[in-house]
């Protein structure tokens, strides 16, 4: 189809009427400047051919002039399948379409209104939209031949442009009529259950199936709930019928427990009659046994008393003898202990003598100490005597000389360098004069550092010095006079004084300035303090255990001890006895008496102990005396209390023998009785008592039973009033028909997901052959536009584009990675490519909004030259406001807007 | 003597298999317990015995046991009833309920001990635990009495194949005790063993309504007729369910087979009492695909419960005319993918959950989109 006019009217900004055209086959500039109206009359033709001439509402409302109450009217001529048709559509106000034929020169009407809408569509394969406006997709073929402003790049191409584009390559596996609304509904379907990622709908856009698996898992939860308390029915009824087992089992063991117990009480009643028979059969016998003990005992105790009477007093007798004669023993060990008593006095008066030699011993030693301590004292205070006078004589040496200390000497050495120094530097400054004169003759300087006349020899040099100048007169021969600068001279003369005046102060007290007199003195003074210091040390030494004073104290001391013993021993003033020998006749003596004393007291000790061992003998014996008197007193009371029964002896013996007749009789009652008990080998009462408390347990038992039977049946009874079983019955039932839903819908979720899932794959194994002549043609004019072999184009989907820009690194680019205009150029490579197969058949208008805006001017012109190839089969539609850029293609036809619209008004 | 023995009316049961149907499904049971009653009632039974499970389970709605005692209350005879393994006599069981005080015909009968009835006498053996190895009518004593000896027990009658049966009645247990009629109870299907004389001396009446599919020889009482003591029973199974079970099992083979299960679906009588569970086999032509759906709908909306099992029902694989209602192109060909894996038979790699059902099925659901695309486009 291609357009020959466009008229419009009351639309948008194209408030009167404006014709575009007439249109030529091929290339056509529509130009303006920008807000003129271009991409208006590209929307009311777009307008003409796919949106319903009866549409209303705001969208449509928005196709008016604003502020002004006009129709948006459009009319377009067009060719198609060798016939002219022209179209004309007004909206809003008294909606009218009709489409008319040319024929023999005029226009014959071939449908008009919703007749004409759809026969218009017909013609570039639109489709009408589900309200409103026409979109991008229902424009047919429109979708790749016409690109709007901006609207360059290819999206959502429609499934049935697709498939028109299959028909236009002739493909086999392209879709009949209908395959898109089918796909469309199975897409649907599929959006149903599932989310665009694949993933089961949830919430309330949600297929269900979300909801119902929660509700079968909210069955299935109650399901086990009452599942649980249907079985509490059958366990709490256990437990009603184990206590009731339990209360009637206390009771069988009761009631056999009350029959022992009437037998264990008759038993007991016979045995307790038994036991109070050998009872009071023991009692008698114990009491005529002990009866017959007591008299046995009697007739035995008066017997043995007599005995025992009789031998005492034969005892006391032997005693008295005794004792007698113990008492001479007595004396005589006395008067033995007091004769070796005399020779132990003896022995010690002998010790006197013993510590008299001693202590002369003692004297000697002392005398000879006191002699020997004196004559040390002697010595020491000789040597410190001495000591002292050494010292005093180096301390006085070392007073009387005067000399500097090292310290002093350092600086006296530093001056007198400082001195030397500045007398060098003076000497420097000063002219120096030399005469040798040949023949003696007399000098008179008059200006110099000494003047004054002197007389000077042949060959002898005279040497003169002075500042500023030097002045000589030669006696008869000349005036010599040498000058110097003047001021440093003096500067200098003044520090040499200065320090020469330093050292004089420093050595002033030492008489000489003379540094090696100095050191000289120094050396002196040195060695004196090294004598004065060792004499310090010999007297310190000397003086260090005591001092001189304690030394002569102890000495004083020494000589009186001396003196006061030899007052006493004047004889040892002429001989002075031997202390060994004083002292070993002094140790003998000790020794002899020593013995003789020990020997004395050792035989009065033994006499001592003698003399006791007879008085104890002694006292023993009286004591026995005097105990067998007691024996013989107390024998004769018992007697007397024995026989104070009223009975003789005979009477004794003759009840002695009754009491044991009616002991043997007694026994045998108690034996008889005993050997009746024998028949009972426990003791019933304690049977019975156990029995007592074991009905008593059991009473408790079958109480307590019946107090958990009532609980639990009271439980029960709750249990069956809720008739647990028929809710669980309902539940069940109600879950199964949940699962069943579910298991229903899961099937056909499942089901819609392999339908959705095998029409896509069918259809991208479909678009992949129908794309490849699209894509070799695309990138053939994407080549030649950048100029490079490099570029490579592949499409996946819906004719979506990518791009190889032949850098291996990088592979396949997203097209929106590319720059603006390779973008451009690419998608007018891919809509030409598909504009190209579509105009196979018929010529077809292909319009470009103002649009490659941003391609340089190298790549458009061969934009130009790829459109000037493409005249053959598309009209061209360009709408620009530059419209020099087109004028390079020959043969183009520039329709300026402005003047059409000048023309309209 | 002439008296109605009739067991295991199950009242309450759960009917999961017919989900939502269930509670009407027990309605059913208690409209045949009256039924049970009409029919004593109308042959001139001297008495009723039910033989034990006549409810479902101890744990019913108590509203149950009020209305089975209401029903059995309106007999003008005595009534004995003996309780079952499903329903015991144990502490909780559904025989405490105050309800049967009420009726004062009706015999709740929990103690094994003979019993005086009109012309004879009748040995109850109530069940008293859910689970029993012992015969339980092995105290019954016959000796010294004189009359019709009836015996009523609720067990497995020895010789049915059970691994180890519980409450096992020796299969000569009428002859061995004396008893001129041993009323059985726990099978829900009639079913007699005779004697060696022939005569039906122990028989299970089966349950008076049926409980599910495929259920046979239920849904009767007997009727038993014993003219003296020692004369064979006269034994009748007579009609008291309400409800019609029908499992359907269908062959499609071609075009039209749906049009005659249709036909006999639609020729069913009393579809408010009939339960439908039909199961489809064999190969069914794509276009016969709306006849199914159309079926599904009839039985699901005309009956008590409907239910269709088409799992076996194949798509025909061979069947070009459905594919070409489908547009050709992409759509034909994913058309043509989803036959293939409908195939149980197809060996090639499934992708994943594409099992023949669900390819089945997602054709079928493509085939119903283009019908629809095809008929809206025609209109």
């Amino acid at each position: 189809m291609i357009v020959r006019s466009i008229k419009v009217s009351g639309w948008k900004c194209l408030v009167n009427e404006v014709t575009a055209g007439p249109f030529s086959d091929h290339l056509n500039i529509l130009h303006a400047p920008n807000a003129k109206g271009k991409s208006t009359l590209l929307w009311a033709l777009i307008s003409g051919f796919f949106d319903s001439h009866h549409l209303g509402g705001r969208e449509v409302e928005a196709l008016r002039p604003w502020g002004r109450a006009l129709a948006p009217t459009v009319t377009v001529e067009f060719e198609h399948d060798g016939k002219r048709y022209r179209l004309a559509k007004r909206f809003l106000d008294n909606p009218t379409a009709e489409l008319l034929e040319e024929e023999g020169g005029s226009y014959l009407r071939v449908s008009e209104g919703r007749h004409a809408d759809e026969d218009i569509r017909e013609v570039l394969l639109g489709k009408p939209p589900g309200r409103g406006l026409s979109d991008t997709v229902n424009l047919g073929i429109c979708q790749v031949l016409w690109a709007p402003q901006a609207e360059i790049a290819l999206t959502d191409l429609s499934h049935d442009l697709v498939q028109n584009i299959q028909e236009s390559l002739g493909q086999q596996v392209s879709g009949g009529p209908g395959a898109g609304s089918i796909e469309e509904a199975v897409v649907k379907l599929y959006r149903h259950y599932y989310t665009d990622k694949g993933s089961l709908k949830k919430g309330k856009d949600g297929s269900g199936l979300a909801d119902l698996r929660k509700g079968v898992n909210a069955a299935e939860g109650l399901l086990q709930e009452l599942a649980e308390h249907a079985g509490k029915l059958e366990k709490v009824g256990k437990n009603v019928q184990g206590y009731r087992e339990k209360r009637k089992q206390a009771v069988l063991r009761m009631d056999g427990i009350k029959k022992e117990l009437g037998k264990e009480r008759e038993r007991a009643r016979v045995w307790t009659g038994l036991v109070a028979k050998r009872n009071n059969a023991s009692q008698t016998l114990e009491t005529r046994k002990a009866k017959h003990s007591a008299l046995k005992q009697a007739v035995e105790a008066i017997k043995v008393s007599r005995e025992e009477l009789e031998g005492s007093r034969e005892r006391i007798k032997r005693g008295k003898k005794n004792l007698s004669a113990q008492s001479k023993v007595v004396a005589g060990c006395r008067s033995e202990e007091r004769a070796e008593r005399k020779r132990l006095e003896d022995a010690r008066r002998k010790r006197k003598a013993v510590e008299k030699a001693e202590k002369e011993a003692g004297s000697l030693r002392d005398y000879i100490a006191a002699r020997d301590g004196r004559i040390a004292a002697d010595e020491l205070i000789g040597k410190i005597r001495t000591a002292e006078e050494e010292l005093r004589r180096h301390t006085n040496k070392c007073g009387d000389l005067m000399a500097p200390d090292s310290r002093l000497l350092g600086r006296i050495r530093k001056a007198a360098s400082k001195a030397e120094e500045a007398r060098i530097r003076l000497d420097a400054a000063m002219i120096t004069v030399e005469i040798e004169p040949e023949q003696a003759l007399t000098l008179d300087v008059v200006a110099a550092e000494e003047t004054g006349k002197s007389k000077i020899k042949p060959g002898r040099i005279a040497e003169i010095k002075g500042a500023p100048e030097v002045v000589v007169d030669l006696d008869g021969i000349a005036r010599i006079s040498a000058r110097g600068p003047e001021g440093e001279i003096e500067e200098l003369r003044e520090a040499a004084e200065n320090a020469e005046k330093k050292v004089g102060e420093l050595t002033l007290e030492f008489g000489t300035s003379d540094l090696a007199e100095l050191e000289k003195l120094n050396e002196k003074a040195k060695e004196l303090d090294k004598k004065v210091a060792r004499a310090q040390t010999v007297l310190d030494v000397l003086v260090s255990d005591r001092s001189l004073e304690e030394v002569k104290r102890d000495q004083a001391k020494a000589a009186v001890g001396e003196e006061e013993i030899l007052e006493v021993h004047k004889d040892w003033k002429d001989e002075l006895p031997q202390i060994e020998m004083v002292e070993a006749e002094a140790r003998d003596k000790r020794d002899e008496v020593d013995r003789e004393i020990s020997d004395a007291e050792a035989a009065w000790e033994l006499k001592k102990d003698t003399v006791e061992s007879a008085s104890n003998r002694q006292v023993e014996l009286e004591t026995e005396k005097e105990t067998l008197q007691e024996q013989v007193d107390s024998l004769e009371n018992k007697l007397a209390e024995l026989e104070a029964d009223g009975m003789d002896d005979k009477e004794r013996a003759d009840s002695l023998k009754e009491l044991a007749l009616g002991t043997d009789a007694s026994q045998a009652a108690l034996e008889k009785a005993e050997e009746k008990l024998k028949e009972y080998p426990d003791d019933p009462s304690e049977e019975l008592g156990m029995l007592e408390k074991q009905i008593e347990a059991n009473r408790d038992q079958v109480a307590q039973e019946q107090r958990k039977e009532t609980e639990e049946e009271t439980r029960l009874n709750q249990l069956v009033m809720e008739g647990s079983y028929s809710k669980l019955a309902e539940a069940e039932e109600e879950a199964r028909d949940k699962q069943e839903e579910l298991e229903r819908e899961e099937l056909k979720a499942e089901a819609v997901k392999l339908l959705y899932l095998t029409v896509v794959s069918v259809r991208e194994t479909s678009l992949e052959v129908v794309r490849k002549p699209v894509v070799d043609v695309a990138t053939r004019l994407m080549r030649r536009i950048a100029g490079a072999d490099q570029y490579g184009i592949s499409m996946k989907g819906a004719f979506e584009p990518s791009v190889s820009t032949g850098i291996s690194s990088v592979g396949d680019v997203d097209i929106g990675e590319l720059s603006g205009g390779e973008q451009e150029q690419v998608y007018f490579a891919v809509r030409l490519a598909l504009a190209r197969l579509i105009s196979r058949d018929e010529r077809q208008l292909f319009v470009l909004d103002d649009v490659l805006a941003v391609t340089d001017d190298v790549r458009f012109s061969r934009i130009l030259g790829i459109i000037d190839e493409s005249l053959d089969r598309l009209q061209f539609l360009i709408l620009t406001c530059h419209p020099e850029k087109y004028r390079a293609v020959e043969g183009a036809n520039f329709i300026d807007l402005e003047e059409a619209i000048a023309a309209g008004s | 003597m002439k008296f109605i023995h009739t067991a295991d009316w199950q009242i309450g049961m759960k009917a999961a298999h017919v989900g939502e149907a269930g509670s009407r499904v027990r309605e059913k049971r208690l409209e045949a317990a009256r039924n049970v009653v009409e029919a004593a009632k109308e042959f001139g039974a001297d008495f009723i015995l039910v033989a034990g499970d006549t409810f479902e389970d101890n744990g019913v709605d108590p509203i149950n046991i009020q209305k089975v005692a209401d029903i059995l209350g309106s007999f003008d005879g005595p009534v004995y009833i003996i309780p079952g393994n499903h329903d015991p006599f144990v502490p909780g069981s559904v025989w405490g309920h105050s309800s049967w005080k009420s009726h004062d015909n009706v015999h709740v009968l929990t103690e094994a001990e003979p019993m005086q009835i009109t012309g004879g006498w009748l040995f109850p053996c109530p069940v008293l635990e859910k689970y029993s190895l012992k015969d339980p009518t092995a105290w019954i004593d016959t000796s010294g009495k004189d009359g019709i000896m009836v015996g009523m027990a609720h067990g497995n009658v020895e010789g049915l194949q059970l691994e180890e049966p519980d409450y096992p009645i020796p299969r000569d247990a009428a002859a061995h005790l004396g008893l001129d009629y041993l009323a059985l109870g726990h099978w829900h299907s009639f079913g007699s063993f005779p004697g060696t004389d022939g005569a039906d001396r122990m028989v299970y009446s089966g349950t008076h309504e049926s409980t599910g599919f495929g259920e046979r020889d239920s849904g009767n009482v007997t009727l038993v007729e014993i003219s003296e003591e020692g004369q064979a029973p006269s034994v009748t199974p007579e009609r008291t369910g309400v409800l019609e079970w029908i499992d359907m099992r269908k062959e499609i083979m071609g075009e039209g087979d749906l049009d005659l299960v249709r036909k006999e679906i639609e020729s069913v009588g009393e579809p408010s009492n009939c339960l439908v569970r039909l199961t489809l086999s064999g190969l069914l032509p794509l276009s016969e695909d709306e006849r199914l759906t159309d079926i599904k709908g009839v039985i699901a909306s005309r009956f008590l419960f409907g239910q269709v099992n088409d799992l076996e029902l194949y798509a025909a694989a061979d069947d070009e005319e459905a594919l070409e209602e489908i547009p050709d192109g992409i759509m034909r060909e994913a058309g043509g993918v989803l036959i293939e894996l409908a195939d149980p038979g197809y060996s090639g790699e499934r992708p994943d959950g594409a099992s023949p059902e669900v390819a089945l099925m997602a054709f079928r659901e493509l085939y119903a989109i283009a019908r629809k695309q095809t008929d809206g486009g025609e209109q």
